[in-house]
């Protein structure tokens, strides 16, 4: 197979907490003075939005969207015994957009129907379809300014709250209170992501993946990011957005002056 | 695949009677002025900031808040430095008619300052709702729970029948239902109100005038009962959020049994939001009824007027509406399956939570009341939902 780089798009723009934000640090385990559940947070101690949570969300919700959930599309990702633990989707349909978009791993992968039959089951490789990755997402940075003075008054943190929550026993009506960190709603994240065109075999990817990203970026405003999303965190909106283009012969270029191919305040009005 | 599932729908709340969500640390008397018929919270941050000058008055304001000086008044420090407690309040909210102010208020709960109504709380309250609506058999499971052996923690009393009925969270129908934070609500929507708790002893109304030597006192005249003073929405205001109800939480899939199975009643309801709805509205239905029955027993003609209003809104609803109580104080009843309960659960109930006060003859003997001007009110928590 032969992989041409044709150019890059690059999407900038703020992600913009409409609810509390929560992204665990992906343990349970408790900051030495802090709280129980603590959202992640960059070296210099400010939460940040990890590329992987964006790039992994986004793609969970582009397997449902494109109709890739399906026992004989999905790949058993961690598996717990005999059963199947996590499952992804993954394939080796050139054309798949979400391979396509999001990658495919190397090596051996058995495919959540033939597990069910038989956990012992060996795989196959998907190599041949395998090409870099299109998308790539980088940590999304706390922009300060974003929480504001009046805010950051009545912060129980530095730039975080501690939400209470109650599970309330459905017998007895006692409650079991459990906390955990929050960005608060109104932080802003400047956020970079670089969709990769390239040519296969020939054939020109043109927007064709760009307009998907754009689709998983309106699949997640309609979702949510991280964690308690069901329960009223999580809900973020891409505000400021600008995609800029490369071609790749602009890298033989000085091309710092790179201008906006679009910009937009929001998705609706991309 | 249709987009539309992918979709999350807009929520509107309005809400009907003061709803109030409480929020962690009760305010103190210390952190407020009043003046008139406001109150002030003030703002400490600043006070210190704008003020570390001042020596003495910091001196005075810390001996003060750490509780070493005797009567101590915020506004009586502040106005002997000249400071304007005006100035220095971080919001103000109006008395609703609010006849005894208590040493502590309610807060409602807030992130970043900002009131607002959490998804959980709200999801919380349609969880509790549903399971009204379980079929027979379901309810079974948390009746079987009373009948363990053993020790048993009254916070942990229904998870077993919980994961029964709807299995562990992750596969459970609720994954499949979002629902996301409130917009923030402008203080000048909140306001301040009195909840007296109205308590039935022998067959008569009484009110909660606090523990007295270790047993608790109920008095005739609400007047000299107890009051919690909270902070809360004010009826009529309208605030929003997002929603998403996916086919999934009402018909399930391999892993996850829907919703429509496990309910008893017939709901004919085409979309699943619309499902959620029809679902609420014929529980809520049932649970008013039995509200009016109770407060039209003990003669609360006031209560029971405020019912039928709730009523009549319920019965004039579109497909995509329904009723809800939700927050503090909306008591025992519409926060769990006791609504089916009979004496010999209740008898039940008692051994295993004995720190309760439970009363197999009646219970829950006590109602949660707003008062307004000293007088019976309404009841608190009712919103209007409407799914766009
Ligand atoms: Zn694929």
């Amino acid at each position: 197979m032969d992989v041409i780089l044709k150019g890059k798009y690059i999407i900038k723009c703020k992600i913009k907490a409409v609810t509390g934000l929560h992204i665990g640090e992906g343990n349970n385990s408790i900051e030495i003075g802090g709280i129980d559940n603590a959202v992640v947070k960059d070296a210099e101690g400010k939460p940040y939005i990890p590329g992987s949570s964006l790039k992994g969300k986004m793609r969970s919700l582009m397997e449902f969207a494109e109709g890739k959930v399906k026992d004989d599309l999905m790949v058993v990702a961690v598996k717990k015994g005999d059963k199947p633990e996590i499952c992804i989707h993954m394939c080796d349909d050139k054309e798949c957009p979400v391979c396509g978009l999001f990658g495919r791993n190397h090596g051996k992968h058995v495919t959540k129907k033939e597990f069910l039959k038989d956990p012992k089951a060996e795989g196959r490789d998907f190599s041949d379809a395998v090409i870099p990755t299109r998308l790539i997402v980088r940590d999304a940075k706390l922009i300060e300014s974003s929480i504001t003075d009046e805010m950051k008054e009545n912060l129980d943190l530095e730039w975080t709250e501690v939400k209470f929550e109650n599970n309330i026993d459905r017998i007895t009506s006692k409650a079991n209170p459990r906390q955990s960190e929050r960005v608060p709603a109104g932080a802003e994240f400047s956020a970079e992501f670089v969709v990769n065109r390239y040519e296969v075999d020939g054939s020109d990817d043109g927007e064709k993946y760009l307009s998907k990203f754009i689709k998983a970026m309106k699949l997640l405003e309609d979702d949510y990011l991280g964690g308690q999303g069901s329960r009223g965190n999580g809900k973020v909106k891409f505000v400021d957005i600008e995609i800029f283009y490369k071609d790749s012969s602009d890298y033989e270029k000085d091309s710092n002056d790179l201008k906006p191919i679009a910009t937009a305040p929001s998705l609706d009005q991309l | 695949m249709a987009t539309e599932c992918f979709e999350s729908r807009v929520y509107e709340i309005e809400v009907l009677t003061p709803t109030i969500i409480g929020g962690q640390d009760k305010i103190q008397s210390f952190e407020f002025v009043k003046d008139g018929d406001c109150l002030y919270f003030i703002n400490f941050d600043r006070l210190f900031e704008e003020n570390l000058f001042k020596e003495s008055f910091i001196d005075e304001l810390s001996r003060g808040l750490s509780g070493n000086l005797k009567d101590f008044n915020i506004r009586n420090v502040m106005t002997k430095y000249n400071i304007d407690f005006r100035r220095f309040s971080k919001y103000k909210l109006k008395l609703e008619g609010v006849q005894k102010l208590s040493r502590e208020i309610v807060p409602f709960v807030k992130s970043a300052g900002r009131f607002y109504i959490p998804g959980s709380s709200f999801k919380g309250a349609i969880r509790s709702f549903v399971t009204k609506a379980l079929k027979k058999d379901l309810i079974k499971h948390y009746e079987d729970c009373l009948n363990q052996k053993g020790k048993v923690d009254p916070q942990h009393l229904s998870s077993n029948a919980d994961k029964k009925v709807f299995s562990s969270p992750n596969e459970s129908p609720f994954k499949y239902l979002q629902i996301s934070d409130s917009s923030f609500v402008n203080p000048d929507d909140v306001a301040v109100f009195e909840i007296k708790v109205m308590n039935i002893c022998d067959g008569q109304v009484k009110w909660f005038a606090g523990v007295k030597e270790g047993k608790t006192n109920n008095v005739d005249k609400p007047e000299q009962s107890s009051s919690i003073v909270a902070e809360g929405i004010k009826p009529g205001v309208k605030i929003f959020g997002s929603m998403k109800v996916e086919k999934d939480f009402v018909d399930g899939n391999e892993v996850v049994s829907g919703l429509k199975e496990k309910i008893g009643i017939n709901v004919l309801a085409a979309s699943p939001a619309e499902f959620l709805a029809e679902v609420m509205r014929a529980v809520v239905k049932d649970y008013i009824q039995r509200e009016i029955n109770f407060y039209s027993k003990y003669n609360q003609a006031q209560i029971v007027s405020e019912y039928h209003k709730l009523l009549n809104i319920l019965n004039s609803l579109e497909q995509n509406q329904f009723l809800i109580q939700i927050g503090f104080s909306t008591g025992y009843l519409s926060k769990t399956v006791g609504i089916f309960f009979t004496k010999t659960h209740f008898e039940k109930l008692k051994m295993i939570d004995q720190k309760s006060r439970i009363y197999p003859d009646l219970f829950p003997k006590t109602r949660r009341i707003i008062f307004k001007n000293g007088q019976v009110y309404t009841v608190p928590g009712w919103i209007k939902i409407t799914i766009r």
